[in-house]
C-alpha cells in the first residue's frame, strides 16, 4: 500500500508544493525561467510514475480514495495538460517575476485538486478536492491585479463558485441523510432501492443539487454563464485550465458519480438531461457567432460550451460506447484548445496589451507560418473536420447518441456541427486570408515550435489511427 | 487478391502523397510543384482507364477489392473497389482533374499552398468513389468539402467570401444530415460494421422496417440532394461556383455535384428501396423545378459564371429526375448523364476562366466578338454551348435520351416538362454564344492572346475529344454500366 501510495501523483504534487514553498523562503532571486523547466520536468517525472502504476486496481485510505485505470488515465491526461499550461504560462514570466512561486504552487494545487477528485470514492473526498482546485482558481483568475477584467472575473468566479459549492454540500447532505453514507458504493445500492419507488426523494433532490454543482464546473446550461467573462479576464494560461483541466474533471467527476454512486438513470433523469445538453450545445454554438471579431478568449469560452453540450450527449447513453466517446472527445478537445491557447500567448510576444482581440490573428499564417499552421488544424479540429481527431470525437458521440435512439437529440448535435463551422471558418479566414493589420514577422523559439508539431501531429494522427487511444480508452471503463 | 487491386488505393494515395510532398517543398519552386502535380494526375488518369479496361462486365459486382480493417470494434475497414458506376464516376474525376491542374498554370500567388489543396481535394474525391466503406466514404466527403473554403476565398472573385461560406455551410449541413441518416442504418442493420458491400447483401435479404426506410431515405436523400443541388436547396450553387477559381469551379460542378446523385443511387436506391419509393415522386416534381427554374434563372443571368451556373442547376434536374424514375434504364442514363456533364461543365468553367484571365470581366454586356481574337476557345466554347443544349453528337445527347426513355413510362408528365427545358437550353446558351463570341467586335478586345501552344490547348481540346468520342461511341460506357446498374433493387 506503501508503495502505491509513495508513486501515486498525488504524492509527489504535495511534495511539489511543499518544494516550491521552501524555495520561495530559501531562494528568492532563482530565475523565473529556471523555475518553469524545473517544474515541468517534475511533472514529466510524475506523469511516467504515474504511468508504472498502471494495472493496479484497488481502494485504499478506508475506501475513501479508488485507484483504477481511469484514475490513473485522467492523472496522466491532467499531467500531460499542466506540462502545456506551464508552457502557456513561461510566456508570463516577466510579468509575474516577483510572484512565480505562488502563481506555480496554485497551479499545482488544483491539478492536485483535479487528481484526488478522479480518485474520489466518497462525497466528501469528491467535494474537497473540487474545492481545492476551486480555491485555487479563484486567486489564480485575479492574478494581474493591475487588469481590471482579470479582478471582475475573480470576483464573478468566486460568487458563482461559492454559490456552486453551497449547493453541492447541501446535496451531499441530502444524500447523507437518506443513506447514512458518503460512501459511493454504498450509495449505489441505496439508490437501486429508491429507484423501485417512482416517488420524487430527497435523495433526487441531492443528487440534482450535486449535479447543478458539477454543471458550474463543466459550463453546463443553465449554469454557463459564469464563463465569458472569467474566461476573458482571467490570465490566458489560467483560461487554459478552467477549458482543458477543470472542464475534464468535472466530466471525469460526473461519469465517476453515475458509474459508481447511483448505476443509471431512469427515463425522466435522461430526459432532463438530454434537454440540458440540447440547450447547451445550441447556447453555446450559437453565442461563439456574435463573439466574432471581438475577444478572443471570449470566443472560446462560448465554443467551449457548445463542446460541453457534445459530452454531455456522450454522458447521457450511459454506456461503454457514450463513455468512450465522451474521454476521446475530452482528449481531442483538450489538444486542440491548449495549441490555441499556446497560439494565442505566442502571438502577443510584446505582451502590450493582454486582450488578446480577434484583429490581432489577422493573416497570421504570413506573420508566423507555424503559428498559422497550428491554428489551421486545432480550429479544423474543434470544427470537426476530417482527417483532424475532432472529427472523429464528434462521429463516435452521435453514433453513441444514434445507438440509444435519440433522434432528435442526434439531430441537434449534428446541425449544431454545421452552425459551429460558420464561426469557426470565419476564424479560418481572419487567419488564412486577410491582411494583417501589424506585418511584423513573429519569432517562435524552438522549443515551441517542437511542441506546436507535437500537438498538430497528434491531432492528425489521432484523426486517421483511431484505434490506439481508443484501445486504451476502452481499458479504463 | 490480384494485383490491379492496389491501384485502386494509389488513386487516393497518391494526390494525398503529392499533397504531403509539395507541403514540405520549399514555396519557390514553384515549376517543379506545378510539373509535379501534372505528372500525378497524369497517372491517375492512366490508372483510371486501365481499371476501366480491366473491369470485367461479365460479373458485374464489385471488383478489385483491397480491405484494410482499421477499427474492427466499431467494423470500419478501408475497402476499397469498383463497379460499373464508380469506374465511369473515377475516369470523370481522373480527366477533370488532369485538364483544372492544366489550366492552374494561370494562378500566380501562393502557389505552394494552392497546389497542396488541389491536391488534397482531387484525392478526397478519389476516395468517395472508390470506398467501400461508409465511414470512409462520408470522411472523404467531408474532406472535399473543406479545401473549398480556403480555395475560394484566397484565389476567388466577386463576392469570394460570401460564396465561400455559402457553399461551405450548405453542403456540410447536407453532410450532417447524411451522417445520421448513414449512423442509423449503421445501427438498423445490427451487423455492427460499415462494409457497404456487406450491408448491402445483408439488406437485399433482409429489408429494414418500412417506417424507418422512409426516415432514413429522407435524410440520406435531402443530405446528398443538397451538394447535387435539389431545388429549392440550390442556391449556393451558383454564387458559389461564380466566387470559385476556375480548378475549383470545374472540380465542383464536374465531379462534387456528382457525389450527391452516386450517393443517393447507391445508399438510398441500393440500400433502401423501399424508403425511395416513398420520397422519389416528389424528387421528380423537385427535379422539373430544378430543370425549368434553372434555366429561366440563367436567361437572366448577365455574369457568365452565373450562366453557366445555373445552367448546372438545371441540368442536375435531369439526373434527379432519372434517379426518380427508379428504372434501370433511366439510372443508367442517369450515370451515363454524369459522365457527360461532368466533361461538359469542366470544359465550360476551364474556359470561362480563360477569358476572364484574359479580359478581367466577366460580364455579357462587356464582352463580344470575341470569336476574332480567340479562334480556338472560341471554337471550343460553341462547342460546349452545343453539348449543353444536347446537340446530336455529344456525349450529352444520349445520355438525356436514355433518362428521358427511362423515365418516361414511370413519370410521363415530369418527363414532358423536363424535355420543355431542353428548348430553353438552347435559347439561353445561343444567345449566350452569340453576345460573347459573335456579334460587332469591341475595340477593347482586340489584342487578346488566344490559346496558341499544344500544352495551352491540350485541356480544352482534351475535354471536347471526349463529349465527341462518347457522343458517337457510347457502347462502352454503357456496357460498363448497365450490367451494375440492374444489380440495384430498382423497378423492373
Amino acid at each position: 500500500m506503501l508503495s502505491l501510495i509513495s508513486r501515486s501523483a498525488e504524492t509527489g504534487l504535495i511534495i511539489v508544493v511543499v518544494a516550491l514553498f521552501a524555495a520561495r523562503l530559501t531562494l528568492p532571486r532563482l530565475k523565473s525561467g529556471v523555475v518553469s523547466k524545473l517544474v515541468i520536468t517534475v511533472f514529466a517525472l510524475l506523469f511516467l510514475l504515474n504511468m508504472t502504476l498502471w494495472g493496479s486496481k484497488t481502494l485504499l485510505l478506508q475506501d475513501a480514495f479508488r485507484l483504477d485505470h481511469f484514475a490513473l488515465f485522467f492523472k496522466g491526461f491532467f499531467l500531460l495538460a499542466g506540462i502545456f499550461i506551464f508552457m502557456i504560462a513561461g510566456h508570463f514570466q516577466d510579468t509575474l517575476a516577483k510572484r512565480i512561486y505562488e502563481f506555480y504552487s496554485l497551479f499545482t494545487l488544483a491539478t492536485l485538486g483535479a487528481c484526488f477528485l478522479v480518485s474520489a470514492n466518497n462525497f466528501l473526498v469528491l467535494f474537497l478536492s473540487i474545492e481545492l482546485i476551486t480555491f485555487s482558481l479563484y486567486v489564480l483568475t485575479t492574478y494581474w491585479r493591475t487588469q481590471i477584467t482579470s479582478i471582475e472575473a475573480g470576483t464573478k468566479y468566486l460568487v458563482v463558485g461559492a454559490f456552486s459549492s453551497a449547493m453541492m454540500l447541501f446535496g451531499i447532505s441530502f444524500i447523507y441523510g437518506t443513506t447514512q453514507t458518503i460512501n459511493f458504493h454504498d450509495c449505489r445500492s441505496a439508490f437501486t432501492v429508491l429507484s423501485a419507488q417512482p416517488s420524487f426523494t430527497l435523495l433526487h433532490l441531492g443528487l440534482i443539487l450535486v449535479l447543478a454543482g458539477i454543471g458550474f464546473k463543466i459550463s453546463a446550461f443553465p449554469f454557463q454563464l459564469w464563463a465569458p467573462d472569467v474566461y476573458q479576464g482571467a490570465p490566458t494560461p489560467v483560461t487554459a485550465f478552467l477549458a482543458v483541466v477543470s472542464k475534464s474533471a468535472g466530466f471525469a467527476a460526473l461519469m465517476r458519480l453515475v458509474l459508481l454512486a447511483t448505476g443509471g438513470w431512469n427515463a425522466v433523469w435522461i430526459l432532463m438531461l438530454a434537454l440540458i445538453a440540447a440547450a447547451t450545445l445550441l447556447y453555446g454554438n450559437l453565442g461563439a457567432i456574435p463573439q466574432l471579431g471581438g475577444n478572443m478568449k471570449r470566443f472560446l469560452a462560448f465554443s467551449g460550451i457548445g463542446h460541453a453540450g457534445y459530452l454531455l450527449m456522450a454522458m447521457i447513453c450511459q454506456n461503454a460506447q457514450g463513455y468512450q466517446a465522451l474521454i476521446y472527445y475530452l482528449v481531442v478537445y483538450a489538444i486542440a484548445t491548449l495549441t490555441i491557447f499556446l497560439g494565442i500567448v505566442l502571438t502577443d510576444p510584446s505582451q502590450s496589451d493582454m486582450k488578446h482581440n480577434m484583429s490581432d490573428f489577422q493573416g497570421l499564417l504570413a506573420r508566423s507560418p507555424m503559428l498559422g499552421f497550428s491554428f489551421f488544424v486545432a480550429i479544423l479540429s474543434l470544427a470537426g473536420v476530417p482527417p483532424m481527431a475532432g472529427f472523429f470525437g464528434k462521429f463516435l458521440v452521435i453514433q453513441a447518441v444514434i445507438e440509444k435512439g435519440m433522434w432528435l437529440l442526434a439531430l441537434i448535435g449534428a446541425v449544431t456541427i454545421a452552425i459551429s463551422l460558420y464561426y469557426y471558418l470565419n476564424v479560418i479566414k481572419l487567419i488564412y486570408a486577410d491582411q494583417p493589420n501589424d506585418t511584423s514577422s513573429i519569432k517562435i523559439g524552438f522549443g515551441y515550435q517542437l511542441t506546436f508539431i507535437c500537438l498538430n501531429l497528434s491531432l492528425i494522427f489521432l484523426g486517421v489511427f483511431q484505434a490506439p487511444l481508443l484501445h486504451l480508452i476502452a481499458k479504463t471503463i | 487478391m490480384s494485383l490491379g487491386a492496389y491501384l485502386i488505393p494509389l488513386l487516393t494515395l497518391l494526390p494525398l502523397s503529392g499533397a504531403v510532398l509539395v507541403l514540405l517543398l520549399p514555396a519557390q519552386w514553384t515549376k517543379l510543384i506545378r510539373a509535379l502535380a501534372c505528372t500525378i494526375t497524369w497517372i491517375t488518369l492512366m490508372i483510371s482507364a486501365v481499371i476501366c479496361l480491366h473491369y470485367d462486365t461479365a460479373t458485374p459486382g464489385f471488383q478489385l477489392i483491397t480491405k484494410i480493417v482499421w477499427l474492427p470494434s466499431l467494423g470500419i475497414a478501408y475497402q476499397t473497389g469498383v463497379d460499373g458506376i464508380s469506374c465511369v464516376l473515377i475516369l470523370l474525376h481522373a480527366i477533370c482533374s488532369l485538364t483544372a491542374v492544366l489550366v492552374s498554370g494561370s494562378v500566380e500567388n501562393r502557389v505552394k499552398e494552392y497546389y497542396v489543396l488541389l491536391l488534397f481535394l482531387i484525392a478526397s474525391i478519389f476516395g468517395v468513389f472508390t470506398a467501400l466503406d461508409l465511414f470512409f466514404l462520408y470522411v472523404f466527403y467531408e474532406m472535399a468539402v473543406v479545401p473549398l473554403y480556403p480555395m475560394i476565398i484566397v484565389w476567388g472573385s466577386k463576392n469570394k467570401e460570401y460564396g465561400a461560406m455559402k457553399l461551405t455551410l450548405y453542403v456540410t449541413l447536407g453532410a450532417v444530415l447524411a451522417l445520421v441518416g448513414l449512423l442509423s442504418i449503421y445501427h438498423a442493420t445490427g451487423l455492427k460494421t460499415f462494409d457497404l458491400i456487406e450491408i448491402q447483401s445483408f439488406l437485399a435479404a433482409h429489408p429494414l422496417d418500412q417506417t424507418f426506410q422512409t426516415w432514413a431515405a429522407l435524410l440520406l436523400t435531402v443530405g446528398f440532394g443538397v451538394v447535387a443541388s435539389l431545388w429549392p436547396l440550390h442556391s449556393w450553387s451558383p454564387i458559389g461556383y461564380a466566387a470559385a477559381p476556375t480548378a475549383v469551379s470545374m472540380l465542383h460542378a464536374g465531379v462534387l455535384k456528382k457525389i450527391g446523385i452516386y450517393a443517393i443511387i447507391r445508399l438510398v436506391l441500393g440500400l433502401l428501396p423501399f424508403g425511395a419509393s416513398v420520397w422519389m415522386p416528389y424528387v421528380a416534381i423537385l427535379a422539373v423545378i430544378n430543370v425549368l427554374y434553372g434555366a429561366w434563372a440563367a436567361m437572366a443571368q448577365n455574369d457568365l459564371k452565373f450562366v453557366i451556373g445555373f445552367a448546372s442547376v438545371s441540368h442536375m434536374g435531369y439526373a434527379l429526375l432519372g434517379i426518380s424514375a427508379m428504372t434501370p434504364l433511366a439510372v443508367s442514363g442517369v450515370v451515363f448523364f454524369m459522365f457527360a456533364h461532368g466533361v461538359m461543365a469542366a470544359l465550360s468553367f476551364a474556359l470561362i476562366g480563360f477569358i476572364y484571365h484574359q479580359t478581367h470581366t466577366r460580364d455579357i454586356s462587356d464582352l463580344g466578338g470575341l470569336m476574332k481574337p480567340l479562334p480556338f476557345v472560341g471554337a471550343c466554347f460553341v462547342m460546349a454551348a452545343l453539348a449543353s443544349s444536347g446537340l446530336p453528337g455529344f456525349a450529352n445527347f444520349v445520355s438525356e435520351i436514355i433518362i428521358f426513355f427511362g423515365s418516361w413510362q414511370v413519370r410521363p408528365w415530369p418527363t414532358l416538362f423536363a424535355i420543355f427545358g431542353i428548348v430553353v437550353t438552347a435559347t439561353y446558351m445561343l444567345r449566350l454564344v452569340k453576345n460573347v463570341f459573335f456579334g460587332p467586335v469591341n475595340r477593347k478586345w482586340n489584342n487578346l492572346k488566344d490559346a496558341a501552344s499544344f500544352l495551352e490547348r491540350l485541356p480544352y481540346g482534351l475535354l471536347v475529344l471526349i463529349l465527341l468520342i462518347f457522343g458517337c461511341w457510347p457502347a462502352w460506357l454503357l456496357n460498363l454500366i448497365r450490367p451494375s446498374v440492374a444489380l440495384l433493387p430498382l423497378l423492373r
